[in-house]
Formats: structure tokens, sequence, C-alpha cells
């Protein structure tokens, strides 16, 4: 799908059933999921999803008003991405640098504010929290000692 | 509150009467024979379908014709399964149905168990909301829910499915008078500002029309939206589903505008500079071409439903409300403006276009043609009789040349398109209405489908009339493969079988076969007066098309004639 990386919050009912309402919307209109982000909220009868997605205007517009319309979501709010506060949690699983290389590659964490949680042999797990683009380009910059394995939250966004 | 101990049966019957239910539709199966158990004494009515398609258009029908909330019942999978066309019929017009489905015991679920399917995921793309309880205390608050869903904002159908262990089990009751549902505004009220706006907009425009939709229907907004044409003398055009919503004989009425809509609607819609659409969501099958629609004309756009508007064509003005408050508001905002009456070359135009088109028959010379005998059927139907359709040519006939004098007294499907639905509608409606005459519009090809219905007209003593255009084809996709495809006929010709007469009478119906305009207007109005069902075979061409005719793309104004 053509269109830019879009942000939608959404405020829904924190009971079974709701994420599958708000998937299905996806799936109908052929929205490319970036990522969904899924958390509690300050009220436990609330959940707060957030999705990261690319998607035209008229697309956006339609998941917007589908989503309104789905009894369980309190509140839908198109983030525009310029004026909100995007993050994401990234722990990465790389290749232990050599010792030549060890310079380097806490060049690397620093550079990106990033945090050595643990080496064991022959991996070393780092964590960033960062705007998802910053993540990507993270990830490229510790490709060279080899990625085994990543888990990212997907983007959570406020405004 | 008073509390008492029921089992989640029990409960679910009471909380239906409660709801003021007392006609259901529906077949019984293994996991939701508690809920038949308790529903026999009950005093509920239930009529047994024999399929549970049918049983859900006989809900929706008997929504439509009366207001009402229609129930369907079914058993757990296959029972499921087949209601799903009845719903998604009823979501697609927004059709207050609520369905109950018996389910596995709650220890099953998940288990792939016998007649096991995961309905409220079926169901979930073709509900406004859906419920399952998961102890016995939770059925009165479902029911309390489903129905307050079902019938408020943009109604529509809602699910409870009920496993049987729930269905089983005693608890203590409690009937709650109101539910909360978190997030959920069935109404908005309409912005004053907005309506002044409209109000401007229409008295300054020099050819409006109003687009009049189902949601005025609906709303019980029919007296106003007729106040409104009469005082500002703006014609007023319908969409298929908003036939009813503005007596067909009025000066003022154009008959419906779309893909099949009447000359003078399609033509003055397309002339006209403010398009006033109240209660309708400017389907493709209306505007055809969204882009040639709106170019050089303003839109004012009247709906409950806030994601209605502006979806499909921009409107400059809003008004999101329910169209008793709104209307009323734009009424009341046009009296202190406006003395009303205006004679304008507008409406000379309408009444030339009128004169014009009004009636008249594209594409037949026969006497003995589809729109001649529907325009019987039209002089014969008291004003109040109702007339439910099926799908296909002889619904697009109806369309154009069945005059609706009245709300609620033509039912047909029209966002889902759905064969096979109008005869069980018409069992719902005559359910619904008993006093009322219920005329089945009726291709060959969609009474077969839920033919089987006839049985349940039969022994439950809902006569209805069903008139079965026999062309011997799918003759709506013919008329397109004759169109568009170059005449390469491919899976439409259904044959001379069955002999609709022999096939009515095999389920102690009564049947005829009519070959001639005096023929059918004798045998429909016995048939009329008859005290069981009765078909009307009436064998029409083959070579029989529906004009006028706007290809898919087309602008409206692009009509084939002939």
């Amino acid at each position: 799908m053509n269109g830019s990386t879009r942000v939608f919050s959404l405020l829904v009912v924190n009971k079974p059933g709701v994420l599958f309402r708000v998937t299905n919307h996806f799936r109908r209109r052929n929205f490319n999921i970036e990522s969904v982000a899924v958390g509690p909220t300050g009220d436990p009868g609330l959940s707060k999803i957030t999705v990261t997605m690319s998607a035209d205007e008229v697309s956006a517009d339609l998941f917007v008003r589908l989503l309104r319309r789905t009894i369980d979501v309190v509140e839908v709010e198109a983030l525009s991405t310029a004026g909100v506060l995007m993050k994401e949690l990234a722990l990465v699983r790389v290749g232990a640098p050599p010792s030549d290389e060890r310079q380097d590659f806490e060049g690397v964490v620093r550079g990106f504010g990033a945090t050595v949680l643990s080496g064991s042999g022959d991996t070393v797990v780092v964590e960033l929290s960062a705007h998802p683009e910053r993540v990507d380009a993270f990830l490229t910059g510790l490709s060279r000692w080899g990625i085994r394995d990543v888990s990212r939250t997907g983007a959570v966004a406020i405004r | 509150m008073k509390v008492v101990v029921l089992t989640g049966a029990h409960a679910l019957v009471e909380a239906l009467k409660r709801e003021g239910v007392d006609t259901v539709f529906g077949i019984p199966g293994g996991a939701i024979m508690p809920v038949y158990d308790a529903i026999k004494d009950s005093g509920i009515r239930h009529v047994l379908a024999r399929h549970e398609q049918s049983a859900a258009h006989m809900a929706d029908g008997f929504a439509r014709a009366s207001g009402r909330v229609g129930v369907a019942f079914a058993t757990s999978g296959p029972g499921a399964t087949n209601l799903l066309t009845g719903i998604a019929t009823a979501y697609m017009d927004s059709v207050p149905v609520v369905a109950v489905t018996g389910q596995v015991p709650t220890h099953q679920l998940g288990t792939d168990a016998f007649q096991e399917i995961d309905t409220i995921g079926v169901f979930n793309p073709v509900t406004k909301y859906s419920f399952q309880p998961r102890r016995a205390s939770e059925v009165p608050p479902s029911v309390r829910g489903a129905f307050f869903l079902a019938t408020t904002g943009r109604t529509g159908p809602v699910l409870i499915d009920v496993p049987k262990d729930v269905q089983n089990t005693s608890e203590e009751m409690v009937f709650p008078d109101r539910v909360e549902i978190r997030g959920y505004v069935p109404e908005y009220s309409p912005d004053s500002t907005e309506v002044e706006r409209a109000a401007l907009m229409i008295m300054n425009s020099q050819r409006p029309v109003i687009l009049a939709g189902a949601g005025v229907i609906k709303a019980g907004a029919t007296d106003l939206l007729a106040a409104l044409a009469e005082r500002l003398m703006v014609p007023v055009a319908t969409t298929l589903m908003g036939k009813g919503s503005f007596p067909e004989n009025h000066p003022l009425s154009l008959g419906p505008i779309g893909m099949h809509g009447t000359v003078h609607a399609n033509r003055l819609i397309m002339e006209s500079d403010l398009v006033v659409n109240i209660g309708a969501r400017f389907s493709d099958r209306s505007t055809m071409n969204p882009g040639e629609f709106s170019r050089e004309r303003k839109i004012v756009h009247f709906d409950i439903d806030p994601t209605e508007v502006g979806k499909n064509i921009k409107a400059e003005v809003r008004v999101v409300g329910n169209l008793r408050k709104s209307l009323g508001m734009l009424l009341e905002t046009i009296s202190k403006i406006s003395n009303g009456h205006r004679e304008t070359e507008w409406t000379k135009k309408v009444r030339e276009f009128r004169k014009e088109y009004d009636g008249r028959v594209f594409g037949s010379h026969l006497e003995f043609s589809s729109p001649n005998i529907i325009k019987t059927i039209r002089e014969i139907l008291p004003p109040d009789g109702i007339v439910t359709t099926e799908v296909g040519q002889h619904q697009m006939w109806a369309e154009l040349y069945y005059k609706v004098l009245r709300p609620r007294t033509f039912i047909t499907s029209g966002g889902l398109g759905t064969m096979g639905f109008g005869f069980p509608a018409a069992i719902g409606a005559k359910a619904a209405l008993p006093e009322s005459q219920v005329v089945d519009i009726a291709g060959d090809g969609s009474f077969l489908m839920t033919s089987d219905s006839l049985a349940t007209s039969v022994t439950e003593g809902l006569p209805v009339v069903v008139c079965v255009f026999n062309n011997s084809s799918l003759g709506m996709v013919a008329q397109w493969q004759k169109v568009f495809y170059g005449g390469r006929y491919s899976g439409v010709w259904l044959g001379s079988t069955p002999d609709f007469v022999q096939l009515a009478k095999a389920y102690r119906a009564e049947a005829t076969r009519v070959q001639s305009l005096e023929e059918f207007s004798s045998a429909f109005k016995q048939a009329l007066r008859s005290e069981v069902a009765t078909v009307i075979d009436i064998p029409i061409s083959p070579e029989e098309s529906v004009f006028p005719f706007v290809p898919p793309g087309s602008s409206l104004k692009e009509m084939i004639l002939k």
C-alpha cells in the first residue's frame, strides 16, 4: 500500500475479543501494519492500543471511521507523526565483538544511548528505547557483529 | 430490584419477554435445547423455519415491517453458519435483529467439539456487537445490552451466543433496566450551527433535490420529510432503501435514483445545484460514479451515524443526529426565515419531467410485461399492503414501477443483495402484522433458494402471496452477460424445472400459472383472499431486460434506455 507512516492511538475497553475486533479491520482493507502495541492505562477498565501503519489518506480515514463505529473502542485518534513523542523498546542479541573491535562496539552502543544488559559467551544483549527509525539505524550499526535475535515492542506514542 | 433464581435458559426467555418479544423464528438443535424447553410454555410464539437462513430473514422482515426487534434462534455450528447470510443481510441494511445461538458447553469451547464453531468470530464483521455470557447470571444483562444496541443509534443486528452449560445452570438473576456500554454514544445532538447552515444552503439554492434514504423510515421522520419538501417545494428522490420515506404518488416525488433509477430522478439530481441527503449513505449503486455525482453541486448530509457522513461523498454541511431531531430543528429554522412555497423554473421543470417520465415503461412494448404486472400489483394492493422482493431483475422492476405510498411497506435486500430474502421476509412481516396483505415479488432463481419456507407459511398459518417472475434464468446475470460479455451466456439457464405450481402444491399451498395480465389480475385478487400461501407462476420472456440502466462507473446521466 502506498502512503506514509501513520500512528493511531486507540482507547479500548479492556475485555476479551476487543483486539480481535480492532485487528479485523486491518485485514478488511488490507492495511499493512508496521506495529501494534497494547498496554494498560491509568484506568483499569481501559487499554491503549498504538497502531503504526503505512496508509494513504483515504484508507486512513476509512480506518478511523470503521474503528469509531466499533463498540468497545472508546476513542480513536490519528496522530500526526510530527507532533507526537514516539518510542519503541528493542532487545537485541548480537555477536560479541572481537577484542580489537570492542571500542567500536561500545561507541555504537553509547552513541545511540543503548545499554548492554548481559554478555554470555559469544553474544551480548543490548537494550535500546528510541524512535522506531532510530532503532532501525541502531540495528544497521550493530549488523557487522551479526544480529542473532531481535525483540521489538512496536511503537507507542503520546501527544 | 427483585432477585430470582432461574436457569440461564429460563432467564433468557424471561429477559426476551421483558423486551416485549412475542414472536421468535428459528430451528432447534442440540446446543440450544434448554432454551427451547424454556420457551415452550412461555407465551412467546415460536415460528419454526426449515432453514436457519430463512429464520433470520423472517426475523428481519418482522423488524422491517413493524419497527420492532426481530429475533432468530439457531443451534451451534451449522445452525449458526446457516444464520449468517440472514444476519449479514440485516447488518447491511441496518435492521435491528437479535440472533440467539446455542453453543457447546464452556469447557468444550475451542476443542473442535461436535457442532462447535467460533460463532462470535464468524459473526464479528456482520453484527453491531456480540455477547457470549460465560455464566448464567450474565444472561439478563446480555439480552438487555443486545436489545439496547440493536435499537439505538444506527440500528443493526446483535448476536447472543449462549454455551449450553450456561443455559442449564441456575443462578440468582437480576434483570437490569439499563446496561452501560462504555464509549458507546447512541446519538449525537444535532449541531444547531450546522442546521442553520443547511437551512441557508437549501434556501439559497436554485435547483435543490432531497435524497431520502432508509434512515428517514427508521427514525419515523417521514412526516417531517414531507413537511420539508412541501414547505420549500423541493423534489424528493430516494435510494432503493429509501422507498417508502416519501409517497411516490406525490407531485414532488421523483422515485429512486441509481443504477436502475427513474429517468427523472437520475437526470434531475445530476442537474441539481444542491443535494440534501437525509438518511442515505451514498452507496455505489445509488451514486454510481462518486466523482461525477459530487461535481458541480453542493452536498448537505443528515445522518445518525457520524461515520457515514462524508464517507463516500464529501459534504459541505454535515448534520449528525437523530433525523427526527435534526429535521425538526431544520424546519423550525426555515420557518423563521421563510414563508415557504416558491414556484420557480426548477419546480416547473420537475413537473414537466414527472409528466414525461413518471411511470413510463422502457425497454418493453408487450402488454404482458413485468413492468405492467408490477403496476397491476400496485393497483390491486391497498396502500398499507406490504411488498417484499427477492434480488435481481424483478427487484429492479419493482424499484422502478411499484409506487410505495407508506413507510415500511417495501422490504428489500438493498445492501447485501441476498437472493432468497423476500419470501421468508414476507412471512416475518405477516407474523408481525397479520392484518396486512403481504406479497413477495420474486424471480424464479431467488425463490428457489428459500422456497422451503412454504412449509413454514402453510403450517404456521402465515399466508403470503408469491409472484414468481419466471424467465427460467438468472435474469440479471443474463442481462449483464448480454450487455457486457457480448451475449456469452454462462451458467444462467435454469431450465423449466421446477414446475412452481406443483412445487407449491406439494407443500399444500395454493398455486396457479397465468398467461395474461387479465389472468394475473384475477389470480392475484383471489390469492389475496386466500387463507394459505399462494404462488403465482408468471412466465415472462427471458429477453426482457431492466431499463433504464446506468452501467457501472458511469455518471447517472448516462442511462441506457433500451
